[in-house]
């Protein structure tokens, strides 16, 4: 065979039709408020470079202005958010085709078991402190972490925020699954970004403004089934960590695995996903600030990192989080107050 | 009807589906989606993944119009966005791809007869990175330029991807015969 005539069988290659209801399909999928983030044809030139640096910018100030004027007001709703209207995520043309570190097997089973009716709102305020030889406590401010009610492109979801200082977080969450929507963390004159889910996908738009400004964007098909919880976060500390842990079945000798999503834009340098592998490793009765609490004694390891939550038995709150950054260092949460139970779990 | 009442049309649908009419956005699958199914096909290899793609891209469509810049070609661009979709689902899901032996529905006046079969099965045996340029290159008639950007790969390689592509396709056809 020719190499010609080759061409012309090829191009004479048959495919199918596709089936008589798509179309009532994706009418269906519309009107009960499914969206997709499409990934947008790409141009060329400096008109296109001026209005991606225009996009970056005016995103980082959304992302901002978004974390600033959330945690400022718990309004009960939140709908894709006008300001990201014109902005593209740009994620990289054609990733699919992009080789990704390969992320680090879960120990333990992906976390398939979930309750996610336990999960409840509530405001509860940590005091962080550093403890040198168990001896010398430094006191490290107050962190204080909100779950709201609200929703994101029209899905029902917990809206999940901290700040302290001049760093805000906050991340979307869905309230069937436990998986993330929308993130967003800034902290000012140093970065933003913003990442937005789909089923299967995560983009990203990532601005570091110190202490050279670069912009960074990137997009990863997620891990693991679409079914199984997902965490936000490249710290032991996770955002919403104090979430899923609400609706995990904790019972002694349990253990499951979820898989953390970290910076995907920057790939080439940090695994963008590791797994956090948890385990009950005991029970134990825990004083702090905010009073005595029968707890669960829980471990949680990330790639090299590995810290311990005490999470109360009955609502599963976490109650005290203790991370060893040295054998002889170690950073502490203990639970200050706690106003939980706007829409309490069931008993 | 004369282009411009084709561009005054296209844009009216265009306007619609950018205002969410269900009616604009059944207009334009009517008009693309069996182009854009074959070109998800070909990339997937699998009927209900290339399902699964069309179903995003019109699902996805009225937000992404918004970004649409009314450059060049609507259907290329359509066409360019439901080939990069295609391509992330193959990467994400890593299914075993499917030769479509069964179910083909042959073009008008195609024959169904042993050569073509054994070129789809041909096609479909070959390594992802060679199939999919082979496909964007001979199939959908892409130019080197076009696959290099949504491959993410150089304009050279796609070259190569179906040099290599085409060289393999004749000896597994040689060999078979």
């Amino acid at each position: 065979m020719t190499l010609d005539s080759l061409r012309a069988e090829l191009r004479k290659l048959s495919a199918p039709h596709p089936s008589s209801d798509l179309l009532a399909r994706i009418l269906a999928s519309r009107a009960k408020g499914a969206r997709v983030i499409l990934p947008t044809a790409r141009g060329t030139g400096q008109g296109l470079r001026s209005a991606r640096v225009a996009a970056a910018a005016a995103a980082v100030v959304g992302v901002v202005w978004g974390s600033m004027s959330l945690l400022g007001s718990r309004s009960s709703t939140r709908t894709w958010p006008p300001r990201f209207d014109e902005v593209t995520l740009l994620p990289r043309a054609a990733f699919g085709q992009e080789r990704q570190p390969r992320a680090a097997e879960p120990r333990y089973p992906l976390i398939a078991t979930l309750e996610p009716t336990r999960v409840h709102s509530g405001e509860w305020t940590y005091d962080v402190r550093s403890i040198t030889d168990g001896v010398f406590t430094s006191p490290q401010g107050h962190r204080t972490v909100i779950i709201v009610e609200g929703s994101y492109g029209g899905r029902p979801a917990w809206v999940m925020s901290e700040s302290y200082g001049d760093f805000g977080d906050t991340v979307f969450v869905d309230r069937s699954v436990l998986r993330p929507l929308h993130h967003e963390r800034s902290r000012t004159g140093r970065f933003a970004f913003v990442q937005e889910f789909s089923r299967d996908s995560v983009f990203e738009l990532l601005r570091v403004s110190h202490p050279k400004a670069r912009t960074f964007q990137g997009s990863a098909a997620l891990p693991g089934p679409s079914a199984s919880p997902l965490t936000v976060s490249w710290s032991p500390f996770s955002i919403d960590t104090p979430l899923l842990l609400q609706a995990v079945p904790l019972e002694r000798r349990w253990q499951g695995s979820v898989f953390s999503v970290n910076w995907v834009s920057m790939a080439d340098r940090l695994p963008p996903f590791t797994p956090v592998d948890l385990r009950v490793v005991g029970a134990q009765a825990v004083t702090v600030p905010a009073g005595t609490f029968d707890c669960w004694k829980v471990e949680a390891r990330q790639g090299e990192y590995t810290w311990l939550l005490w999470v109360s038995k009955d609502r599963q709150w976490v109650i005290k989080s203790q991370y060893r950054n040295a054998p002889d260092w170690v950073t502490e949460r203990v639970l200050v107050s706690a106003t939980g139970g706007l829409t309490p779990p069931a008993p | 009807m004369s282009t411009s009442a084709v561009s005054a049309s296209r844009a009216t649908l265009i306007e619609g589906v950018r205002a969410g009419s269900p009616e604009a956005l059944s207009a334009l699958y009517l008009e693309h989606g069996a182009v854009l199914f074959r070109l998800a096909y070909r990339i997937v290899g699998a009927r209900e993944d290339a399902e699964d793609v069309v179903h995003d891209v019109f699902v996805g469509l009225p937000e992404a119009l918004r970004r649409y810049e009314e450059r060049g070609s609507f259907g290329a661009w359509l066409k360019r966005v439901t080939a990069r979709l295609a391509l992330m689902r193959l990467r994400s899901r890593r299914r075993r791809r499917e030769v479509a032996l069964e179910g083909v529905e042959l073009q008008q006046g195609a024959a169904p007869d042993a050569e073509h079969v054994a070129l789809q099965a041909a096609v479909g045996a070959l390594p992802d990175r060679l199939r999919i340029v082979l496909v964007l290159k001979e199939i959908e008639g892409y130019a080197h330029t076009e696959i290099a950007d949504m491959l993410g790969i150089s304009e050279g390689a796609s070259r190569v991807r179906l040099a290599r592509a085409l060289k393999r396709l004749r000896k597994t056809l040689e060999d078979g015969r």
